[in-house]
Protein backbone atom coordinates (compact mmCIF):
# COMPACT_ATOMS: atom_id res chain seq x y z
CA UNK A 1 0.00 0.00 0.00
CA UNK A 2 1.51 3.20 -1.13
CA UNK A 3 0.83 5.87 1.52
CA UNK A 4 2.30 9.06 2.49
CA UNK A 5 2.09 10.67 6.58
CA UNK A 6 2.76 13.21 8.32
CA UNK A 7 2.07 14.81 12.01
CA UNK A 8 -1.47 14.06 12.61
CA UNK A 9 -2.47 12.45 8.94
CA UNK A 10 -2.34 9.91 6.47
CA UNK A 11 -2.61 9.55 2.59
CA UNK A 12 -2.90 5.91 1.71
CA UNK A 13 -3.58 4.09 -1.60
CA UNK A 14 -5.31 0.97 -1.57
CA UNK A 15 -4.77 -0.36 -5.39
CA UNK A 16 -6.97 -3.25 -4.78
CA UNK A 17 -9.90 -1.50 -3.65
CA UNK A 18 -9.16 1.65 -6.13
CA UNK A 19 -9.87 4.19 -3.19
CA UNK A 20 -7.59 7.04 -1.83
CA UNK A 21 -7.67 7.29 1.90
CA UNK A 22 -7.18 10.57 3.51
CA UNK A 23 -7.49 11.06 7.59
CA UNK A 24 -6.57 13.35 10.21
CA UNK A 25 -5.57 16.74 10.03
CA UNK A 26 -4.35 17.85 7.18
CA UNK A 27 -2.25 21.24 7.70
CA UNK A 28 0.27 21.36 5.43
CA UNK A 29 2.19 24.81 4.53
CA UNK A 30 1.20 25.71 1.12
CA UNK A 31 0.77 24.28 -2.05
CA UNK A 32 4.01 22.94 -2.56
CA UNK A 33 3.76 20.81 1.00
CA UNK A 34 0.72 19.18 -1.03
CA UNK A 35 2.85 17.96 -3.92
CA UNK A 36 3.50 14.81 -3.05
CA UNK A 37 -0.12 13.99 -2.19
CA UNK A 38 -1.04 15.97 -5.60
CA UNK A 39 0.96 13.55 -7.26
CA UNK A 40 -0.11 10.63 -5.69
CA UNK A 41 -3.19 11.55 -6.71
CA UNK A 42 -2.57 12.17 -9.96
CA UNK A 43 -0.65 9.02 -10.35
CA UNK A 44 -4.12 7.05 -8.75
CA UNK A 45 -5.88 8.06 -11.87
CA UNK A 46 -3.81 6.66 -13.86
CA UNK A 47 -5.14 2.93 -15.68
CA UNK A 48 -8.02 3.23 -13.83
CA UNK A 49 -11.85 3.45 -14.65
CA UNK A 50 -12.76 4.25 -11.17
CA UNK A 51 -11.18 5.74 -8.16
CA UNK A 52 -12.52 6.39 -4.87
CA UNK A 53 -11.50 9.19 -2.28
CA UNK A 54 -12.09 8.63 1.37
CA UNK A 55 -12.35 11.71 3.29
CA UNK A 56 -14.68 9.92 5.90
CA UNK A 57 -11.75 10.53 8.47
CA UNK A 58 -10.77 13.66 7.41
CA UNK A 59 -11.47 15.82 10.27
CA UNK A 60 -9.74 19.23 9.53
CA UNK A 61 -8.35 20.41 6.13
CA UNK A 62 -6.47 24.13 5.65
CA UNK A 63 -6.81 26.02 2.64
CA UNK A 64 -3.83 24.96 0.39
CA UNK A 65 -5.40 21.30 1.09
CA UNK A 66 -9.04 22.30 -0.72
CA UNK A 67 -7.21 23.90 -3.51
CA UNK A 68 -5.01 20.68 -3.73
CA UNK A 69 -8.21 18.53 -3.73
CA UNK A 70 -9.50 21.10 -6.33
CA UNK A 71 -6.85 20.89 -8.61
CA UNK A 72 -7.04 17.44 -8.64
CA UNK A 73 -10.97 17.17 -9.17
CA UNK A 74 -10.31 19.50 -12.42
CA UNK A 75 -7.56 17.60 -13.52
CA UNK A 76 -9.52 14.24 -13.33
CA UNK A 77 -12.05 16.34 -15.03
CA UNK A 78 -9.79 17.51 -18.12
CA UNK A 79 -8.44 13.89 -18.60
CA UNK A 80 -12.25 12.22 -18.94
CA UNK A 81 -11.35 9.06 -18.18
CA UNK A 82 -11.45 7.83 -14.62
CA UNK A 83 -15.15 8.02 -12.75
CA UNK A 84 -14.69 9.93 -9.80
CA UNK A 85 -16.47 9.14 -6.31
CA UNK A 86 -16.03 10.95 -3.07
CA UNK A 87 -16.85 9.87 0.21
CA UNK A 88 -17.07 12.39 2.84
CA UNK A 89 -19.05 12.61 6.61
CA UNK A 90 -22.02 14.36 7.67
CA UNK A 91 -20.08 14.55 11.17
CA UNK A 92 -17.71 16.50 9.57
CA UNK A 93 -18.54 20.39 9.63
CA UNK A 94 -16.12 21.58 6.39
CA UNK A 95 -17.23 19.08 4.23
CA UNK A 96 -20.87 19.98 3.41
CA UNK A 97 -20.19 22.94 1.81
CA UNK A 98 -16.83 22.38 0.38
CA UNK A 99 -17.40 18.81 -1.23
CA UNK A 100 -20.37 20.26 -2.64
CA UNK A 101 -18.19 22.80 -4.58
CA UNK A 102 -15.99 20.21 -5.60
CA UNK A 103 -18.94 18.64 -7.44
CA UNK A 104 -19.12 21.99 -9.46
CA UNK A 105 -15.88 22.09 -10.86
CA UNK A 106 -16.91 18.26 -12.08
CA UNK A 107 -20.51 17.70 -12.45
CA UNK A 108 -20.16 13.94 -13.29
CA UNK A 109 -18.32 13.88 -9.63
CA UNK A 110 -20.51 10.94 -7.46
CA UNK A 111 -20.37 12.38 -3.56
CA UNK A 112 -21.17 10.24 -1.03
CA UNK A 113 -21.71 11.11 2.45
CA UNK A 114 -21.81 8.64 5.44
CA UNK B 1 -15.69 55.20 -131.99
CA UNK B 2 -11.51 54.85 -131.51
CA UNK B 3 -10.31 51.66 -129.95
CA UNK B 4 -7.72 52.27 -126.93
CA UNK B 5 -4.26 51.69 -127.57
CA UNK B 6 -2.37 48.96 -126.44
CA UNK B 7 0.56 50.92 -124.22
CA UNK B 8 -2.52 52.91 -122.68
CA UNK B 9 -4.02 49.02 -121.72
CA UNK B 10 -0.69 48.45 -120.75
CA UNK B 11 0.23 51.04 -118.16
CA UNK B 12 -3.43 50.91 -116.76
CA UNK B 13 -3.31 47.34 -115.92
CA UNK B 14 0.51 48.06 -114.59
CA UNK B 15 -1.08 50.80 -112.51
CA UNK B 16 -3.93 48.33 -111.57
CA UNK B 17 -1.22 45.78 -110.02
CA UNK B 18 0.86 48.20 -108.44
CA UNK B 19 -3.03 49.65 -106.51
CA UNK B 20 -3.49 45.81 -105.95
CA UNK B 21 -0.22 45.11 -104.92
CA UNK B 22 -0.44 48.01 -102.58
CA UNK B 23 -3.51 47.04 -101.30
CA UNK B 24 -2.05 43.76 -100.50
CA UNK B 25 0.40 44.76 -98.78
CA UNK B 26 -1.34 47.04 -96.57
CA UNK B 27 -3.68 44.05 -95.63
CA UNK B 28 -0.85 42.07 -95.11
CA UNK B 29 0.78 44.47 -92.72
CA UNK B 30 -2.71 44.71 -91.32
CA UNK B 31 -3.32 41.25 -90.65
CA UNK B 32 0.75 40.87 -89.29
CA UNK B 33 -0.38 43.82 -86.70
CA UNK B 34 -3.59 42.00 -86.27
CA UNK B 35 -1.55 38.86 -85.47
CA UNK B 36 0.93 40.55 -83.14
CA UNK B 37 -2.00 41.88 -81.17
CA UNK B 38 -4.09 38.73 -80.90
CA UNK B 39 -1.05 37.35 -79.60
CA UNK B 40 -0.13 40.02 -77.06
CA UNK B 41 -3.56 39.96 -75.99
CA UNK B 42 -3.92 36.30 -75.80
CA UNK B 43 -0.33 36.46 -73.98
CA UNK B 44 -1.65 38.89 -72.17
CA UNK B 45 -4.67 37.02 -71.05
CA UNK B 46 -2.71 33.86 -70.05
CA UNK B 47 -0.61 35.84 -67.62
CA UNK B 48 -3.72 37.87 -66.61
CA UNK B 49 -4.78 34.26 -65.49
CA UNK B 50 -1.87 33.20 -64.45
CA UNK B 51 -1.52 36.11 -62.15
CA UNK B 52 -5.13 35.72 -60.93
CA UNK B 53 -4.75 32.13 -60.49
CA UNK B 54 -1.59 32.64 -58.40
CA UNK B 55 -3.48 35.49 -56.71
CA UNK B 56 -6.12 33.17 -55.72
CA UNK B 57 -4.19 30.36 -53.93
CA UNK B 58 -2.54 32.58 -52.17
CA UNK B 59 -5.58 34.11 -51.14
CA UNK B 60 -7.08 30.39 -50.52
CA UNK B 61 -4.06 29.81 -48.56
CA UNK B 62 -4.58 32.67 -46.30
CA UNK B 63 -8.21 32.49 -45.63
CA UNK B 64 -7.22 28.55 -45.00
CA UNK B 65 -4.62 30.27 -42.37
CA UNK B 66 -6.83 32.64 -40.72
CA UNK B 67 -9.77 29.84 -40.56
CA UNK B 68 -7.33 27.90 -38.66
CA UNK B 69 -6.08 31.32 -36.29
CA UNK B 70 -9.98 31.46 -35.46
CA UNK B 71 -10.23 28.21 -34.59
CA UNK B 72 -7.19 28.06 -32.32
CA UNK B 73 -7.86 31.44 -31.59
CA UNK B 74 -11.69 29.76 -30.44
CA UNK B 75 -10.57 27.16 -28.67
CA UNK B 76 -8.25 29.15 -26.49
CA UNK B 77 -11.07 31.51 -25.94
CA UNK B 78 -12.86 27.97 -24.61
CA UNK B 79 -9.72 27.12 -22.53
CA UNK B 80 -9.02 30.53 -21.01
CA UNK B 81 -13.26 30.68 -20.01
CA UNK B 82 -13.22 26.94 -18.65
CA UNK B 83 -10.15 27.95 -16.47
CA UNK B 84 -11.35 31.51 -15.71
CA UNK B 85 -14.77 29.18 -14.51
CA UNK B 86 -12.20 26.73 -12.71
CA UNK B 87 -10.69 29.52 -11.12
CA UNK B 88 -13.78 31.37 -9.68
CA UNK B 89 -14.88 27.94 -8.67
CA UNK B 90 -11.88 27.13 -6.43
CA UNK B 91 -11.74 30.65 -5.14
CA UNK B 92 -15.16 30.26 -3.90
CA UNK B 93 -14.68 26.58 -2.64
CA UNK B 94 -11.12 28.19 -0.98
CA UNK B 95 -12.99 31.08 0.89
CA UNK B 96 -15.98 29.05 2.21
CA UNK B 97 -13.76 26.35 2.92
CA UNK B 98 -11.56 29.06 4.65
CA UNK B 99 -15.27 30.58 6.53
CA UNK B 100 -15.70 26.47 7.60
CA UNK B 101 -12.52 26.18 9.19
CA UNK B 102 -12.66 30.01 10.64
CA UNK B 103 -16.40 28.90 12.44
CA UNK B 104 -14.18 25.35 13.61
CA UNK B 105 -11.40 27.20 15.06
CA UNK B 106 -13.47 29.98 17.11
CA UNK B 107 -15.82 27.64 18.53
CA UNK B 108 -12.79 25.40 19.36
CA UNK B 109 -11.75 29.10 20.63
CA UNK B 110 -15.04 29.39 22.44
CA UNK B 111 -15.00 25.95 23.46
CA UNK B 112 -11.18 26.23 25.14
CA UNK B 113 -12.02 29.70 26.49
CA UNK B 114 -14.88 28.50 28.25
CA UNK B 115 -12.58 25.30 29.80
CA UNK B 116 -10.26 27.91 31.17
CA UNK B 117 -12.93 30.15 33.07
CA UNK B 118 -15.08 27.07 34.41
CA UNK B 119 -14.55 24.61 36.60
CA UNK B 120 -14.99 21.34 34.25
CA UNK B 121 -16.98 19.14 37.19
CA UNK B 122 -19.43 21.44 38.23
CA UNK B 123 -19.24 24.04 35.15
CA UNK B 124 -19.83 26.51 37.67
CA UNK B 125 -16.88 29.79 36.83
CA UNK B 126 -13.78 29.00 37.95
CA UNK B 127 -10.87 31.15 40.06
CA UNK B 128 -10.12 32.64 37.06
CA UNK B 129 -13.38 34.05 35.69
CA UNK B 130 -13.95 35.18 39.69
CA UNK B 131 -10.45 37.36 39.68
CA UNK B 132 -11.17 38.40 36.56
CA UNK B 133 -15.21 39.47 37.37
CA UNK B 134 -13.70 40.25 41.16
CA UNK B 135 -11.76 42.43 39.17
CA UNK B 136 -13.95 44.53 37.07
CA UNK B 137 -16.68 44.74 39.34
CA UNK B 138 -14.71 45.77 42.13
CA UNK B 139 -13.46 48.87 40.33
CA UNK B 140 -17.03 49.71 39.00
CA UNK B 141 -18.42 49.33 42.71
CA UNK B 142 -15.30 51.72 43.77
CA UNK B 143 -16.10 54.28 40.32
CA UNK B 144 -20.28 54.20 41.35
CA UNK B 145 -19.79 54.19 45.41
CA UNK B 146 -21.80 51.10 45.15
CA UNK B 147 -21.33 47.89 47.57
CA UNK B 148 -20.40 44.68 46.52
CA UNK B 149 -21.27 41.67 48.47
CA UNK B 150 -19.62 38.21 48.46
CA UNK B 151 -20.09 34.38 50.43
CA UNK B 152 -18.01 32.35 50.92
CA UNK B 153 -19.55 28.75 51.23
CA UNK B 154 -17.68 25.60 52.43
CA UNK B 155 -19.51 22.18 52.11
CA UNK B 156 -19.44 20.90 56.16
CA UNK B 157 -17.82 17.72 56.78
CA UNK B 158 -17.55 17.18 53.12
CA UNK B 159 -14.20 14.53 53.94
CA UNK B 160 -16.42 12.24 55.70
CA UNK B 161 -18.93 11.96 53.24
CA UNK B 162 -16.36 11.61 50.76
CA UNK B 163 -14.88 8.93 52.69
CA UNK B 164 -18.23 7.04 53.44
CA UNK B 165 -19.89 7.51 50.12
CA UNK B 166 -16.80 7.55 47.97
CA UNK B 167 -15.23 10.08 45.44
CA UNK B 168 -18.08 9.93 43.00
CA UNK B 169 -20.94 10.20 44.50
CA UNK B 170 -18.71 13.04 46.49
CA UNK B 171 -18.41 15.01 42.79
CA UNK B 172 -22.02 14.34 42.45
CA UNK B 173 -23.22 16.10 45.67
CA UNK B 174 -20.87 19.27 44.69
CA UNK B 175 -22.63 19.17 41.22
CA UNK B 176 -25.98 19.13 42.90
CA UNK B 177 -25.01 22.25 45.16
CA UNK B 178 -23.32 24.20 42.40
CA UNK B 179 -26.66 23.64 40.44
CA UNK B 180 -28.63 24.87 43.68
CA UNK B 181 -26.47 27.80 43.64
CA UNK B 182 -26.63 28.72 40.62
CA UNK B 183 -30.46 29.04 41.33
CA UNK B 184 -29.88 30.85 43.91
CA UNK B 185 -28.56 33.82 41.52
CA UNK B 186 -31.22 36.48 40.52
CA UNK B 187 -29.73 39.13 39.07
CA UNK B 188 -27.80 39.48 35.80
CA UNK B 189 -24.24 40.39 37.07
CA UNK B 190 -24.44 37.59 39.51
CA UNK B 191 -21.59 35.04 39.60
CA UNK B 192 -21.01 31.81 41.43
CA UNK B 193 -17.52 30.09 41.38
CA UNK B 194 -15.84 26.97 42.63
CA UNK B 195 -13.23 28.93 44.68
CA UNK B 196 -11.73 25.04 46.18
CA UNK B 197 -12.92 21.92 46.57
CA UNK B 198 -15.74 22.10 48.36
CA UNK B 199 -16.15 25.55 48.84
CA UNK B 200 -18.14 28.05 46.44
CA UNK B 201 -18.32 31.84 46.28
CA UNK B 202 -21.29 34.19 45.15
CA UNK B 203 -20.08 37.58 43.98
CA UNK B 204 -23.41 39.83 44.24
CA UNK B 205 -22.76 43.35 43.06
CA UNK B 206 -25.19 46.41 43.71
CA UNK B 207 -26.06 44.52 47.16
CA UNK B 208 -25.30 45.26 50.85
CA UNK B 209 -24.61 42.74 53.60
CA UNK B 210 -28.00 42.82 54.43
CA UNK B 211 -29.34 41.94 50.96
CA UNK B 212 -26.54 39.19 51.10
CA UNK B 213 -27.45 37.68 54.58
CA UNK B 214 -31.01 37.18 52.40
CA UNK B 215 -29.05 35.43 50.11
CA UNK B 216 -27.58 33.40 52.39
CA UNK B 217 -30.47 32.25 54.25
CA UNK B 218 -32.09 31.49 50.92
CA UNK B 219 -29.15 29.14 50.08
CA UNK B 220 -29.62 27.69 53.38
CA UNK B 221 -33.05 26.83 53.71
CA UNK B 222 -33.22 25.46 50.11
CA UNK B 223 -30.48 22.85 51.19
CA UNK B 224 -32.38 22.32 53.54
CA UNK B 225 -35.00 21.22 51.14
CA UNK B 226 -32.36 19.08 49.37
CA UNK B 227 -32.40 17.24 52.51
CA UNK B 228 -28.98 15.67 50.84
CA UNK B 229 -28.50 12.65 53.25
CA UNK B 230 -24.61 12.50 55.29
CA UNK B 231 -25.00 9.93 57.81
CA UNK B 232 -21.79 11.39 59.63
CA UNK B 233 -22.84 14.85 59.91
CA UNK B 234 -24.50 15.97 62.75
CA UNK B 235 -28.10 16.66 61.42
CA UNK B 236 -27.80 13.23 58.80
CA UNK B 237 -27.62 15.75 56.02
CA UNK B 238 -25.12 17.88 53.88
CA UNK B 239 -25.01 21.87 55.31
CA UNK B 240 -22.97 24.90 54.71
CA UNK B 241 -20.85 27.26 56.98
CA UNK B 242 -21.06 30.55 54.94
CA UNK B 243 -19.12 33.98 55.33
CA UNK B 244 -20.60 36.94 54.06
CA UNK B 245 -19.13 40.08 53.42
CA UNK B 246 -20.17 43.62 51.93
CA UNK B 247 -18.44 46.60 51.09
CA UNK B 248 -17.91 50.00 49.18
CA UNK B 249 -14.51 50.00 47.67
CA UNK B 250 -12.47 52.60 49.11
CA UNK B 251 -8.93 51.42 47.61
CA UNK B 252 -7.88 49.19 44.92
CA UNK B 253 -7.20 46.13 47.10
CA UNK B 254 -9.96 43.63 46.01
CA UNK B 255 -8.34 40.77 48.15
CA UNK B 256 -9.51 42.75 51.17
CA UNK B 257 -12.78 41.54 50.97
CA UNK B 258 -11.87 37.69 50.23
CA UNK B 259 -9.71 38.25 53.20
CA UNK B 260 -13.25 39.67 55.06
CA UNK B 261 -15.14 36.64 54.10
CA UNK B 262 -12.74 34.30 54.51
CA UNK B 263 -11.82 34.93 58.14
CA UNK B 264 -16.05 35.05 58.82
CA UNK B 265 -16.23 31.34 57.05
CA UNK B 266 -13.64 31.10 59.76
CA UNK B 267 -15.66 32.08 62.51
CA UNK B 268 -18.71 29.91 61.27
CA UNK B 269 -16.49 26.99 61.44
CA UNK B 270 -15.40 27.47 64.76
CA UNK B 271 -18.67 28.39 65.79
CA UNK B 272 -20.09 24.72 64.98
CA UNK B 273 -20.79 24.82 61.47
CA UNK B 274 -24.05 24.79 59.45
CA UNK B 275 -24.19 28.67 60.17
CA UNK B 276 -23.94 31.97 58.23
CA UNK B 277 -21.60 34.59 59.69
CA UNK B 278 -21.73 38.29 58.70
CA UNK B 279 -20.44 41.37 60.86
CA UNK B 280 -23.24 40.59 63.16
CA UNK B 281 -26.11 38.35 62.12
CA UNK B 282 -25.25 34.39 62.96
CA UNK B 283 -27.59 31.91 62.01
CA UNK B 284 -27.69 28.21 62.85
CA UNK B 285 -29.63 25.75 61.03
CA UNK B 286 -31.51 24.83 63.42
CA UNK B 287 -32.89 28.33 62.75
CA UNK B 288 -33.75 28.00 59.35
CA UNK B 289 -35.59 24.99 59.91
CA UNK B 290 -37.83 26.61 62.08
CA UNK B 291 -37.98 29.68 59.54
CA UNK B 292 -38.61 27.14 57.05
CA UNK B 293 -41.69 25.63 58.83
CA UNK B 294 -43.08 28.58 59.56
CA UNK B 295 -43.06 29.36 56.05
CA UNK B 296 -41.45 32.59 56.59
CA UNK B 297 -40.66 33.94 53.02
CA UNK B 298 -38.35 36.71 53.78
CA UNK B 299 -35.10 34.49 53.81
CA UNK B 300 -35.78 33.65 50.23
CA UNK B 301 -33.26 35.17 47.88
CA UNK B 302 -34.56 38.03 45.38
CA UNK B 303 -33.40 41.33 43.97
CA UNK B 304 -35.72 43.16 46.13
CA UNK B 305 -33.59 42.39 48.95
CA UNK B 306 -30.71 44.45 47.29
CA UNK B 307 -29.27 47.72 46.79
CA UNK B 308 -31.30 48.67 43.55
Amino acid sequence: MNSLSGEGYVVELDADRDTVRMAGALRLGGLSEYGPISQMLESALDGRSHLTIDLTGLEFLNSSGIATLSKFVISARNRNECALLIRGSNDIAWQGKSLNNLKRLMPALELQFD
Amino acid sequence: MPASTPYVQVLDIEQTLAELNATVEALRQERDDLEIALTTAVEHGDAIEQQLETANRQLQGEVRERRMIEKQLRHLVTTITQKSRDLEMVLQTITEHADQIDLHWLARYIESENAARHDALTGLANRRLLDETMEREWARARRQQQPLAMLLCDVDNFKPYNDCYGHPTGDECLKRLAGMLKGALRREGDLVARYGGEEFILLLPNTDETGAMRVAHGIQQTLSELDIRHERAPLGRITFSIGVAATIPDSDDEGELFAEVDRRLYLAKQQGRNRIVGSTDQTTGEDIHERGARGDQDDSAGPEHRVP
